[in-house]
């Protein structure tokens, strides 16, 4: 539970997005309502269209009610704005509500959104345009099907409340996603093993092992080619002569940084410089094993 | 001798005042019911901030029906509306299975008030009509009768098309009959 005091600050925050501070569907400014499973806000009058969905369809709840931690994190990982930028995708931003709450792409979102509410990832990919449109005939088998996807201008006052009757086939939006989903994962497989046998046919054609014997054939004697040259250049008397200067000259480098080090060392000073600090610090030894212990 | 005619005829044609009080979460159709009764439109319903408040005449009982706003942070205030109340309706929304729990919690809070010991109480489960709706059989199993020691009745109901307010209200009626008869 979250008190009514820190759900307004949350919504208050919410506002810095300025469609958050619109109704959804009339734009009209400070919204009272929410619908906490689209996570959107809406005005007093738009609330009417949204009651009659029902529950799952449209949870609506006052702003000035007391808000669960879950209900909240709804609302933050939704919002008007990337509701619309969804509805825009699907081309039914303008559609009345009684409609676009009701199709596929809608059931897909509140599905997503529960999840990442969540802070899980939601690994479902969104239906296509086409599939997203239509009304999500499983839970709703009476609604008349959309054949194809309707512009915002075209008129679908046909799917009225009173379409909404008794449904005979009760079949949550999430069965009929999981069914869509293991349906697609079959079909995958299924082409994906197709591939792979024609892969391996075309693999033991008769022209295609002799193109890769050819191949193979080449390919040795490029090898044997290059080591060849390699032998012939590393053979010829002006490299060897210039690696044996090579060698020389890293040798008497060597010779020099060698030298330098045993003059640096048998000086007398830095011997004596070695001797004072070894005994400075034979005396700092024995100093700290004489003192007395520190105070506890 | 007009005195005496009028207090006859006043005692014949007596009603019972009733008192009936509406309750439920938020969102599950008391004021669309409470419409439908009065008014048979309910298409236009706002949701209820304080109460709503009704007079009926239904079956020579006068009803007067109080709905109360069913927001989380109006719930403690329902107490207040139980005072001389004779049966009290609640109202389920069967198509929310998220919260029907939350719902039946709820009665059984309101239902241990001692203003309404023993008072009839009837159930409506709304919304049968959308899709996914539970059965009122279904809900019926959930709700423990026996602890509420009253006559107890419930109602699947469409407070849209007001199918199911009839027979809600017939038994309502014949309770509280029974009820002032003995």
């Amino acid at each position: 539970m979250v008190s009514s005091e820190n759900s307004a600050q949350i919504f208050n925050n919410l506002r810095s997005d300025p469609e958050n501070n619109k109704c959804i569907e009339c734009n009209r400014m400070s919204p009272t309502f929410a619908s906490v499973n689209n996570g959107c806000f809406i005005c007093v009058s738009c609330v009417q269209s949204h009651l009659p969905l029902g529950a799952p369809i449209s949870r609506v709840k006052v702003l000035d009610d007391i808000w669960t931690q879950e209900d909240l994190q709804l609302m933050i990982a939704g919002g008007n704005s990337s509701l619309k930028e969804f509805f825009a995708h699907y081309n039914i931003l303008n559609t009345p509500p009684n409609f676009k709450y009701l199709t596929r792409a809608s059931f897909f979102y509140r599905e997503m959104l529960s999840v990442i509410a969540q802070d899980r990832e939601y690994d479902h990919s969104c239906p296509s345009i086409e599939d997203g449109v239509q009304l999500a005939g499983s839970v709703y088998p009476d609604l008349p099907d959309m054949p194809s996807a309707p512009l915002p201008n075209t008129n679908v006052e046909e799917s009225k409340m009173t379409n909404i009757e008794t449904g005979t086939q009760k079949k949550s939006a999430w069965q009929w996603a999981k069914g869509a989903y293991s349906k697609a994962v079959d079909y995958g497989n299924k082409t994906a093993d197709k591939l792979s046998d024609k892969i391996n046919k075309f693999a033991e054609k008769p022209s295609i092992k002799v193109v890769e014997d050819k191949t193979l054939h080449y390919a040795g004697k490029l090898e044997s080619g290059l080591n060849n040259l390699i032998n012939k250049v590393s053979s010829k008397p002006a490299v060897q002569s210039t690696v044996s200067q090579i060698n020389q000259a890293a040798d008497s480098f060597a010779n020099e940084v060698r030298y330098n080090y045993t003059k640096i060392n048998s000086n007398p000073s830095v011997q004596k410089l070695k001797l004072d600090t070894m005994n400075m610090l034979k005396d700092i030894a024995s100093s700290f094993k004489n003192s007395p212990p520190p105070p506890v | 001798m007009g005195g005496f005619f009028s207090r006859i005829w006043q005692r014949l044609l007596r009603r019972a005042e009733t008192r009936l009080v509406v309750l439920g979460l938020d969102a599950a159709g008391k004021t669309t019911f409470l419409t439908k009764l009065a008014l048979g439109d309910p298409r236009t319903v706002v949701p209820t901030v304080g109460f709503n408040v009704q007079r009926l005449d239904y079956k020579n009982i006068h009803f007067t029906i109080w709905d109360v706003c069913g927001q989380e942070k109006t719930r403690p205030l329902w107490v207040l509306y139980l005072d001389n109340t004779q049966a009290m309706v609640y109202i389920i929304d069967s198509n929310d299975r998220q919260r029907i729990d939350e719902s039946i919690e709820e009665l059984d809070k309101i239902i241990r008030e001692p203003a309404i010991k023993g008072k009839p109480l009837l159930i409506f489960c709304n919304k049968q009509d959308l899709p996914n709706a539970m059965q009122s059989e279904q809900i019926s199993t959930k709700i423990n009768f026996a602890d509420y020691k009253r006559p107890c009745h419930i109602q699947p109901l469409c407070a849209i098309s007001g199918q199911g307010i009839q027979e809600g209200l017939d038994w309502l009626a014949n309770t509280l009959k029974s009820s002032q008869a003995h």
